[in-house]
């Protein structure tokens, strides 16, 4: 997959093309956003991943330029700016998601697979999701880890789901509150910590491997160790 | 330079006020003027006319008995007796022999005019003197026999209004105007000192003082209370910085302590060689503190926007029933986990018009604090009241509590109650609660009772209910249906 970084900072261009090629991507990068608007039009990108502030040229200009360009490449917009507003300007200039510096790294690659699946045209929710032997059923609302049935109230189920939706990745507590309560902000409470404990105790029983793991400093992951 | 001062003098308010009343002054005196010269040159045409018509009827009734000779000693007499060297007589016979010897007066006018008007028998009109003199009201009669008779009256109504007129002009309206212009421009300067006086303060507080205030009159007028709002304004700008300053003070201070801490781990474990799964540790704890360092910025800059007033809400209609219901629900697990009972009572659909993000912070921030403060065994209650215009969500718990002379700070930002000691925590949870509350237009209320518990309420301005179920509530977007 490949990712367009349009980033007028070396240093955290330099620190999010390792990571991005750790993870399997394919970087570009664009000090500009001339060079930006450029290569974005020349090259075949999954993502781009673009910065609000750019000396130069701003970064709403640059989403318009895209648009009027007809590049359908989904953009990810990464700011410092954290208010409500900023994000809703950005996503009616035709933003299709929105990062707050300091962003968490797990975080940056979970939103650019989620984009990258939702251009491939990945989005319908499938019926079934399986994975590491634990099943879930989004029909029946059933779950089952090697036959064993898990009897999850609804928002264990919804969380659970999200975290094998992101299986062997890290997803951070405002991302898990935004997409399993609908709001919008860092919870900064300990009430995640608490449905998580509760998850654990349903899904990895005892003699099983543990599958959701605690990772430090950033949040949750499905995955085995 | 010249150009520039005169525009400013011409641009100044007391400028502009003085040319408007003079305009007013002289386009009013004006027409008063012709109103009342009009009137008064009419009236003593009139008169003129009525006077050589009177005269005419006069000679002609007398001439009805008389002779001719009697007619001409008569207008001879009457110019005696008149004594007028300004009127006129002239008779003549049908062959224009002139019987009355013409005042050496009628030279001055045409006889050409005045022959033509021999036609018209009993009218009265005006004739121009050639060399410019006053005019000549010429009246006719056509006597028995063919005589005609004119007499003249020389006309001065126009020139008796002129001097009066001119008398008029020089007496009253320019002492009037002269008076009333200087009189404009005191009264211009002294409700416009006001004004300066407060320009003179913005000039100063711009060079730096904002302590500065501009002096008030106290009359209760429009400068005084331009002033009055000046202040107020400059008081919320102080208070505003000061705030800022303090925020910006205390926001340093709690950075450094983490700061400290991630720095002091990162350089230890850099000075020898270490196992990777020790450095896997340090790195996963310095995370921790940065984690904390960005939540701790996240929350000062939304207080900070909060206090400011330049939030953007993002408000709809929300029923604090289902909005408490969902907030229960997230806690719930929290409540088994820490054997605390956690209640609702919220019976009926409440609507509030509030950003449902902002609110769902602040009332999740008072249930946290509940948790965080009350034993194991204890009570929290998540309840609405209905008020009479507001609507207030209460949650009460039966944790340590805090003493009345407690109360006033636990509000202020980066205050922790009971000194610390209850873990972490940057002492920003109410402040920020404060804040959401005011900037929704209501206020946070707290009763509490050491070792009893704590009634906080946030209370908001009710939602008028008939607009109420037309709105879609607004809650961002249900579990699982956003990708955003």
């Amino acid at each position: 997959m490949n990712v367009l970084i349009i980033e007028d900072d070396p240093e955290i261009v330099a620190v999010v093309r390792n990571g991005l090629e750790e993870a399997g991507f394919c970087v570009e990068s664009a000090l500009s956003g001339d060079e930006g608007l450029r290569k974005a039009a020349a090259g075949d990108f999954s993502v781009i991943i673009l910065d609000l502030m750019l000396s130069g040229m701003d970064g709403f200009t640059i989403l318009r330029e895209l648009k009027a360009k007809g590049i359908k490449t989904p953009v990810l917009v990464a700011s410092a700016r954290q208010s409500v507003q900023d994000k809703v300007s950005c996503l009616d200039a035709g933003c299709d998601d929105y990062i707050t510096k300091p962003f968490s790294f797990p975080e940056l690659l979970a939103r650019i697979r989620a984009l990258a699946r939702r251009a491939a045209g990945h989005v319908a929710d499938n019926q079934v999701l399986s994975s590491e032997g634990v099943r879930l059923d989004m029909l029946k609302r059933e779950a089952e880890r090697n036959g064993r049935e898990i009897s999850l109230k609804p928002k264990e189920f919804a969380l659970l789901k999200y975290l094998m939706e992101n299986a062997g990745n890290a997803v951070t507590r405002a991302m898990i509150m935004e997409h399993v309560w609908g709001y919008n902000f860092d919870p900064g409470t300990k009430v995640i910590d608490v449905y998580i404990c509760q998850l654990r105790e349903k899904v990895d029983m005892e003699g099983e491997d543990k599958l959701i793991q605690t990772v430090r400093g950033t949040g949750y992951a499905f995955r085995r160790v | 330079m010249r150009f520039g001062v005169f525009k400013r003098v011409v641009n100044s308010i007391k400028f502009r006020l003085l040319a408007l009343f003079f305009t007013l002054y002289v386009v009013s005196f004006l027409a008063l003027v012709s109103v009342s010269f009009v009137l008064l040159y009419n009236v003593l045409n009139q008169n003129e006319e009525r006077f050589v018509k009177n005269e005419l009827t006069e000679i002609r009734d007398r001439m009805d008995y008389g002779t001719l000779e009697q007619l001409i000693s008569l207008c001879q007499g009457e110019v005696m007796e008149n004594g007028f060297a300004n009127l006129l007589f002239r008779v003549h016979t049908p062959a224009r022999d002139v019987l009355v010897p013409s005042a050496k007066h009628w030279e001055g006018y045409s006889l050409l005019e005045l022959n033509r008007l021999e036609k018209q028998d009993g009218t009265v009109s005006l004739v121009p003197h050639v060399k410019g003199g006053l005019p000549l009201r010429v009246g006719t009669a056509i006597l028995p026999g063919g005589y005609v008779l004119q007499v003249g009256l020389v006309s001065d109504a126009l020139k008796q209004l002129k001097t009066y007129f001119v008398l008029i002009f020089e007496v009253i309206f320019l002492p009037i105007l002269l008076v009333g212009l200087g009189g404009g421009y005191l009264m211009a300067r002294r409700s416009l000192l006001g004004i300066t006086r407060v320009t003179q303060t913005a000039a100063a507080i711009y060079r730096g003082n904002l302590a500065d205030r501009v002096e008030r009159t106290r009359n209760g007028d429009e400068i005084d209370r331009l002033s009055e709002t000046f202040n107020l304004m400059l008081a919320r700008l102080e208070l505003l910085i000061t705030n800022m300053t303090e925020m910006v003070d205390n926001v340093a201070h709690d950075l450094r302590t983490p700061l400290t801490r991630l720095r002091g781990k990162l350089e230890v474990a850099l000075m020898r060689d270490r196992t990777p799964a020790h450095y896997r540790e340090v790195m996963e704890s310095s995370l921790e503190d940065i984690e904390l360092l960005g939540s701790l910025l996240s929350t000062v800059l939304n207080i900070a926007e909060a206090e400011a007033g330049t939030i953007v809400l993002n408000k709809t209609a929300v029923d604090l029933q289902k909005f408490l219901t969902t907030l229960y629900e997230f806690y719930a697990p929290m409540a088994e986990d820490s054997k605390v009972a956690l209640l609702l009572d919220a019976p009926d659909s409440l609507w509030v018009e509030a950003d449902a993000n902002r609110l769902w912070q602040a009332v999740a921030n008072l249930v946290d604090n509940a948790f965080k403060f009350t034993p194991d065994g204890g009570r929290i209650e998540i309840s609405t009241l209905s008020l009479e215009t507001e609507a207030a969500i209460r949650v009460a718990d039966t944790g340590v509590g805090i003493a009345p002379s407690e109360q006033a700070n636990i509000f202020r930002r980066f205050y922790r109650h009971g000194g610390g000691a209850a873990g972490k925590g940057y002492g920003l949870g109410l402040s920020l609660v404060k804040a959401v509350a005011e900037v929704h237009g209501g206020r946070v209320e707290v009763e509490s009772t050491p070792g009893i518990g704590s009634l906080f309420s946030i209370i908001l301005p009710t939602l008028q209910s008939e607009d109420a179920p037309q709105r879609a509530q607004g809650k961002p977007a249900e579990p699982g249906e956003s990708t955003r």
